[in-house]
């Protein structure tokens, strides 16, 4: 897909903009604190009706509104030429699409995927399991919708145990949410064991791009329990009850599962330099970019927010060439130092807010 | 406005299905227009409320202790559908699909919602099942995780009777929504293609 118009309304420092974005490629150019990277979250927040920077709706908004808005202009492989509208409020997300209302989510997730490279990244290698899940929830959700469904199930069947846990219910009520909890669990698992094992394959061809010497990444999913059946499942949360019957809340499932990211010569959580770790963070999100195209048949849209800068030059330049020329990329940084003659750029001045088209680069 | 006319409007509020302009013009409609029907409608009401009860034994709406369908002897006595409203009830009724007996839940078990087991009408299906020789127990309950979770509640509940056969009906059935929502053709192939429950 290409975005071939964008409008923000009330976003951040944004108060209104339109870009079109006729061409394949754009720079978003500006020193900080300018909008570069307010405008590509914005951008963003089409394929899941969420920010990449932030899990908070509030910074969102400017001062003294509840509500932001956004309009694209999509060529869709699917949808060909399609409108799409966001209508944000602190409690309320409106989707049309075409002028239509968009009613679940699930209806939505995946149709029009967008992958953000941004510093937030080195999160998934750095931070607690629960970026790591977010990730890979995230990007498998997106390519299946089965996979979308169990979570949402699980989460709510969690969200009804613990309810029984807090209520001291009778065993009999915990039996009859286990049941159900134990078959999302059991279909969680086995999914995301399928989906890690191909986009571990996905990144290992990704990497190779990046690296001169023999590292060659590793990922690996962890399940907090895995198990041979749904039964095993029903069992083990049976087991589980009279501990989280103390802890008030369920404290082992597939929302405790963590995956490990490696480079062969140990964990890149531990051990891997920080050029590695920049390199490998951006091999995850070009694998998640690959496995996009791949699963939905639609070529996702790249923002690459201000951290090209930061992977050394060699690894920068083979980023380029692994990127196909035929997707969009909208990039953003304090200087325009992309400087590849294999692309042309659209570069946009940016200053408080305000985005003005300079010429195209060649 | 005033006082009473808020009151009036917030209870309507209240009411299931009526958004704030709905209510708006029901209190208008009752209050000024037609003034003679507010005051049918409060009889009718009070007639009702006085009249009516549930049925002891399924807890259906009747005027004596037990409903129409309870007392009814052309009715299949040993096979018992489970459903969670009264309103679900009545769409399977108008369906004509079911000849058997029912046994209304007053909701489905949802510990977020603060619905569990002794909030459900489960110490009569004890007592009908004991009272009766009940051989099939299908349920006709929302396709969700509540709906899943109060069938296995009372398949377990219900375990130490051996003889019964636990089944459920075809699930075409819109989810979330629930019986009321579907249509007689729906119903009727939802109860012809009831499957065993697991
Ligand atoms: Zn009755």
């Amino acid at each position: 897909m290409q975005i071939t118009k964008a409008r923000i309304s009330r976003f951040r420092n944004i108060d209104f903009c339109d870009l079109t974005l006729s061409e394949k490629n754009h720079f978003m150019l500006g020193v900080n604190g300018q909008g570069k990277s307010n405008c590509l979250e914005a951008i963003g927040f089409i394929s899941a009706l969420r920010s990449f920077r932030t899990q908070l709706t509030k910074p969102l908004f400017q001062k003294n509104t509840n509500e932001f808005q956004l309009f694209y202009e999509i060529e869709h492989e699917r949808l060909g030429i399609t409108e799409v509208e966001l209508q944000i409020k602190e409690k309320q997300k409106v989707l049309l699409i075409d002028g239509d209302p968009v009613k679940r989510l699930a209806d939505f997730i995946g149709l029009f995927p967008v992958v953000p490279l941004h510093s937030g990244d080195l999160m998934i290698l750095r931070g607690s399991p629960s970026e790591r899940r977010r990730f890979f929830d995230m990007t498998l959700a997106s390519v299946d919708p089965d996979y979308f469904e169990a979570l949402r199930m699980y989460h709510r069947t969690i969200q009804e145990r613990n309810q029984l846990l807090k209520m001291r219910s009778k065993d009999l009520a915990f039996d009859a949410f286990e049941k159900e909890l134990a078959r999302f669990a059991f279909s969680l698992v086995a999914k995301r064991k399928e989906g890690i094992g191909q986009i571990s394959q996905i990144l290992a061809n990704v990497y190779e791009a990046f690296s001169e010497d023999n590292e060659s990444p590793l990922l690996a999913y962890k399940p907090d329990a895995d198990l041979a059946s749904i039964h095993d499942y029903e069992q083990f949360f049976k087991e589980q009850r009279k501990k989280d019957l103390i802890l008030g809340s369920t404290s082992r499932g597939p929302h405790r599962d963590d995956y490990v990211i490696s480079l062969a010569i140990g964990g890149a959580k531990e051990y891997g330099s920080d050029g590695q770790q920049r390199g490998l963070s951006v091999a995850l999100r070009m694998a998640q970019a690959s496995l996009f195209e791949s699963k939905l048949k639609i070529k996702p849209v790249i923002l690459i927010d201000d951290i090209l800068g930061e992977l050394d030059p060699k690894r920068k330049e083979s980023f380029w060439s692994s990127c196909a020329k035929d997707i969009q990329i909208i990039a953003s940084g304090t200087e325009f130092s992309v400087g590849e003659a294999s692309r042309n750029w659209q570069v946009w001045n940016v200053n408080a807010g305000n985005f003005k088209q300079v010429g195209a680069s060649d | 406005m005033n006082n009473s006319y808020d009151t009036l409007l917030s209870h309507l509020r209240k009411l299931p299905g009526l958004g704030y302009r709905s209510a708006e013009r029901i209190a208008i409609h009752l209050l000024t227009d037609k003034a003679q029907s507010g005051n049918d409608l409060i009889r009718a009401l009070e007639d009702a409320q006085a009249q009516l009860s549930s049925c002891e034994d399924c807890g259906n709406l009747c005027e004596e202790n037990l409903c129409e369908i309870c007392v009814n002897p052309s009715r299949i006595k040993n096979s018992i559908c489970i459903v969670e409203n009264v309103l679900d009830l009545m769409a399977i009724e108008r369906s004509g699909t079911w000849n058997g007996m029912f046994h209304v839940l007053s909701g489905k078990l949802s510990p977020i919602h603060g619905v569990l087991p002794e909030h459900l009408n489960f110490k009569s299906l004890i007592s009908r099942i004991e009272r009766n020789s009940i051989d099939e127990v299908i349920f006709a309950l929302s396709n969700d995780i509540e709906g899943n979770a109060t069938c296995h509640y009372i398949q377990d509940l219900l375990s130490t009777f051996s003889k019964i056969k636990f089944t459920q009906v075809g699930f075409g059935l819109p989810s979330g929504g629930g019986v009321t929502f579907a249509d007689s053709s729906t119903l009727k192939s939802a109860f012809d293609g009831r499957k065993d429950y697991d």
